[in-house]
């Protein structure tokens, strides 16, 4: 385990923002109310984990699984949902914050000509680098929560699923 | 959630991850790619992210259509319920109907040959079952009223004996109709099965709906008696003392609705006074 001596800035400026933005995220997407408590929580525990997890410096797919799992374990056990919901929660999260980094990134470089490698090196623009990825997600989870926007309501089909009516 | 849908959700979204795990991936080691002698062109690997740019959203559309045709699945499965009992109502009301006309003729009959007395009679017992029909109507819950009159009707085919008594119109009772149901429905298709191999005579249900000051209370009672090892696990889902595949839900899933609106289901059993089930349901605060 490596851990790197600005890790704390970086738990702070960069774990913290992004288990955060990822559990809210994860969340509203399939059709649950983000309750903030509960969400600094889980963002707090989880961006200690995150550093932990990063300091070992496992491949990028295998630290994001192990991610990926702590978060599940968190909305389980703090969000007291099911371990299915969960992990497609967390899962559906995960993509939409890839594929925001993703884009980020080529729009970072593009307008900057920063590429990652340089951001990396660098405290002060590894901080900054991910910055309007998270603002756009900050906005887009507050507009997504207050029309109540969710692309798979697993709370809803859990309702209708339930055998009941059966006999 | 059924499995099915669980798994038609988690395919496109494990292969929207890929992507992005993918996508992540290339976008961190643009550079590398591009320089390292092996790796694809520039345009081409550029050509790569934007395809991947357009997939990864075409797969989340993907999901949630996934998700909304087995909303859509699951609201039919929940229609179809209701129709079922909607037709038993109808055809118990058909029934009626033809039997109020072959009374009609039984009375003009006997009015016409003189037989006063057993005209008066006739019609005082034919006004019983009128009352009968009346205070299922009373309950303030019209899906249960149907429920009621479709389950005399079965009653009568059966040749059981069904008392209905209401005692309580259950006007401010909070559950979902489709739930009471449900419970309702379940309770008495079991005392019906229970007492369809006994003597005529002795075949009998009774159904009281009652409320006290602080809950509503639905009781089904039938002869009969369970063993205490039965009673113990009468509750637990996937237990059953019939055979078959799919037995063994419905007391389970009876307790399951009862407990998530708040109230209580117990069993009491006597060789004297039979299986009686009662299941109460608290009243708002406000009631």
């Amino acid at each position: 385990m490596v851990l790197d001596k600005n890790i704390l800035p970086l738990i702070l400026f960069q774990f913290l923002p992004e288990m955060t933005i990822l559990s809210a995220l994860s969340l509203f997407l399939v059709g649950y109310k983000i309750r903030l408590k509960q969400l600094v929580i889980i963002g707090i525990i989880g961006a200690l984990l995150a550093s932990v997890v990063k300091s070992h410096q496992l491949l990028p797919i295998v630290s994001t699984l192990i991610i990926a799992f702590i978060l599940i374990i968190l909305l389980v056990i703090i969000y007291k949902i099911d371990v299915i919901s969960a992990s497609i929660a967390t899962f559906l999260g995960i993509v939409v914050l890839g594929f925001v980094e993703a884009a980020n990134y080529f729009f970072v470089n593009a307008v900057t000509g920063i590429t990652m490698q340089q951001a990396m090196e660098d405290l002060t623009l590894r901080l900054l680098f991910p910055l309007s990825e998270y603002i756009l997600l900050t906005v887009v989870i507050l507009v997504c929560q207050k029309y109540n926007f969710a692309l798979i309501n697993l709370k809803e089909l859990k309702e209708l699923s339930r055998k009941d009516y059966e006999r | 959630m059924k499995d099915r849908t669980i798994f038609n959700i988690i395919i496109p979204l494990g292969l929207a991850f890929l992507l992005v795990s993918l996508l992540v991936l290339s976008s961190l080691n643009l550079h590398n790619l591009i320089s390292s002698p092996l790796s694809l062109s520039e345009p081409v690997l550029f050509a790569m992210i934007i395809m991947l740019f357009i997939t990864i959203p075409v797969l989340l559309i993907l999901t949630k259509n996934i998700y909304l045709l087995s909303k859509q699945q699951k609201t039919l499965e929940i229609q179809d319920f209701y129709i079922e009992h909607l037709s038993e109502l109808v055809r118990a009301i058909r029934v009626q109907r033809h039997d109020f006309v072959n009374h009609m003729q039984v009375v003009y009959a006997l009015m016409k040959t003189g037989k006063f007395d057993k005209a008066i009679e006739y019609i005082a017992d034919l006004s019983h079952d009128i009352q009968i029909t009346g205070a299922m109507l009373s309950v303030d819950i019209p899906e249960l009223s149907a429920l009621l009159l479709a389950k005399t009707d079965l009653a009568r085919k059966k040749e059981i004996l069904f008392k209905i008594t209401v005692e309580s119109n259950l006007k401010g009772l909070e559950i979902k109709p489709l739930e009471l149901i449900m419970v309702v429905a379940n309770l008495l298709d079991n005392a019906f099965e229970a007492v369809e191999s006994l003597p005529v005579d002795i075949r009998s249900v009774v159904l009281k709906v009652a409320e006290t000051a602080e809950y509503y209370s639905l009781q089904i009672n039938n002869p009969g008696y369970i063993p205490e090892e039965i009673r113990m696990r009468m509750f637990e889902m996937g237990y059953s003392t019939k055979e078959g595949k799919e037995r063994g839900t419905g007391l389970a899933a009876v307790k399951s609705v009862v407990e998530k609106n708040g109230g209580t289901i117990t069993l009491q059993c006597s060789r004297d006074q039979g299986i009686i089930f009662t299941v109460c349901f608290p009243k708002p605060s406000n009631s």
